[in-house]
């Protein structure tokens, strides 16, 4: 008899608690309404038009993402191309004048971006946005490329592609199969020729383009000594320049020593055949067990 | 010794072409990076005084206006004057708003800090772009206390399309960008 008064009187309390909610629930739901700001013109058509800019030696690259229908009208944003742009977009850049209506502006502006000065980007005869691009920076070393879809950004797929880009399946050589203390083991990479490696991928008109190139092969014998090479090695029974001479058996290090080499790769990428952009680089590390033995002299009564 | 009359008459015609070179249609728009000497307050204050405004001037001048003429509409609700500093779609949705303000028993309190520049004047069309902050916020028609928390600051960046009629700007449109 007990457990169902219990019942009731959670039932009571449930039933009491709802009732406070519901004379709280409208005020708590009126504080999370937007506060009393007011944005002008609050039906104002919108464009999502984003621009990035990136320097490289050969110049800039200016990208522009538009998410929706192009500011002339277009309905089709899926592509572009370098200065002039393709399948609808044309998009171009200059300098812009600064006269004295704009004196106060630039005034303003100029020390947020020192060594820049201000370029106007159109695309389809409609003003896109300001660029900030270096003062020596003359139009043939200005790349304009649309992507589509506001969220892609260029370099981010450049990285997950980066990220994915599918090295050779890479083996240690070693010679002789088994070391010797004392007696130099020859080393080399088996299964990559060193050459650079590259993946695209096309986003609507647009191809993001990654290669990868090895800068420095950083070897690790397992018994501490280590190397830095810029070569691959060399396979037996060629005389390979990655060497190394063990001072004592594998077996301290549980019967094998972990050879380990470390591949460096520098990275870059471009968007439409246009010019190469540096990444981040990466790399890439390679493993194998290799048992060493100790040869003892043993001497015969002869 | 005093100065000869055909001298100071020389020095007075010097002036006289010195002014007129940098008069009407002598607007100096200097490229970007290369912006032109400053020149000394008292030489800027005598070319103010006489110099016609550019045509980027009178733009910005009309751009301005403009904001303060729809601040006032939106503030009093009043319509009537809008038309003098909008027209087209921009005036269309102007009125719009404003009738939506009512109904809603709302006003506005326009407060923001316009930072435009012309980025192309071709013909009887300009373009102005403009980055600014807006903190901007509603206000009781009658009392026009502030309902809520006031605006937060954030940045709008506006193109902003000006129509010539006559000797007048008026704003025909604006595009927002959004992020």
């Amino acid at each position: 008899m007990v457990a169902p008064a219990k019942g009731w009187g959670y039932v009571l309390i449930a039933a009491l608690l709802a009732g406070i909610a519901l004379l709280i629930g409208p005020q708590v739901a009126s504080a999370g309404q937007p506060d009393g700001g007011y944005t002008p013109d609050p039906e104002s058509p919108t464009i999502n038009a984003d621009i990035s800019v990136e320097s490289n030696d050969e110049g800039v690259t200016i990208y522009i993402a538009f998410e929706e229908s192009s500011p002339g009208g277009s309905t089709d944003p899926s592509t572009g191309g370098p200065a002039g742009g393709s399948g609808g977009w044309s998009c171009t850049s200059h300098p812009m004048s600064i006269g004295n209506a704009m004196l106060a502006w630039f005034e303003n502006e100029a020390p947020l971006h020192p060594g820049e000065a201000p370029w106007i980007v159109w695309c389809n005869d409609e003003f896109i946005g300001i660029v900030w691009l270096p003062i020596a920076i003359e139009p043939p070393d200005i790349q304009i490329i649309v992507v589509p879809g506001v969220s892609v950004d260029p370099a981010s797929i450049a990285a997950e592609l980066r990220d994915q880009v599918l090295v050779p399946d890479i083996t240690v050589g070693v010679n002789p199969d088994v070391g010797l203390v004392a007696m130099p083991a020859w080393f080399w990479i088996e299964g990559y020729d060193g050459s650079p490696i590259s993946t695209s991928e096309a986003l609507g008109g647009t191809t993001v383009e990654v290669e990868i190139t090895p800068t420095n092969y950083a070897w690790s014998f397992g018994d501490g000594a280590a190397m830095n090479t810029v070569s691959l090695g060399r396979p037996y029974p060629q005389a390979s320049d990655i060497r190394h001479s063990y001072e004592q058996s594998s077996l301290s290090a549980g019967g094998a020593f972990a050879v380990t080499v470390e591949i460096s790769f520098s990275v870059r990428y471009r968007v439409d055949g246009g010019a190469w952009q540096p990444l981040d680089p990466i790399s890439r590390s390679f493993t194998a067990a290799y048992p060493v033995q100790q040869l003892q002299s043993v001497l015969t009564g002869r | 010794m005093p100065a000869r009359p055909e001298f100071l008459a020389a020095l007075a015609l010097i002036a006289l072409l010195l002014a007129a070179c940098n008069g009407e249609g002598g607007e100096p728009t200097t490229p970007a990076g290369e912006p032109s000497p400053t020149p000394s307050p008292a030489v800027t204050a005598t070319a103010e005084a006489t110099q016609t405004p550019t045509v980027e001037e009178v733009v910005i001048e009309a751009y301005l206006r403009y904001w303060e003429v729809y601040g006032e509409g939106v503030f009093d609700l009043d319509t009537s004057r809008l038309g003098e500093v909008m027209t087209g779609s921009r005036l269309e949705r102007a009125v719009d708003e404003i009738e939506s303000l009512r109904q809603d028993g709302r006003a506005v309190k326009i407060v923001v800090e316009n930072r435009p520049v012309v980025v192309q004047v071709k013909g009887d069309q300009a373009v102005v772009f403009d980055e600014y902050e807006n903190q901007s916020y509603l206000i009781d028609p009658e009392t026009k206390e502030p309902i809520g928390d006031p605006g937060t600051g954030e940045v709008i960046r506006d193109t902003v399309t000006l129509t010539r009629s006559g000797q007048t700007w008026k704003v025909l449109d604006s595009v927002r960008e959004v992020d």
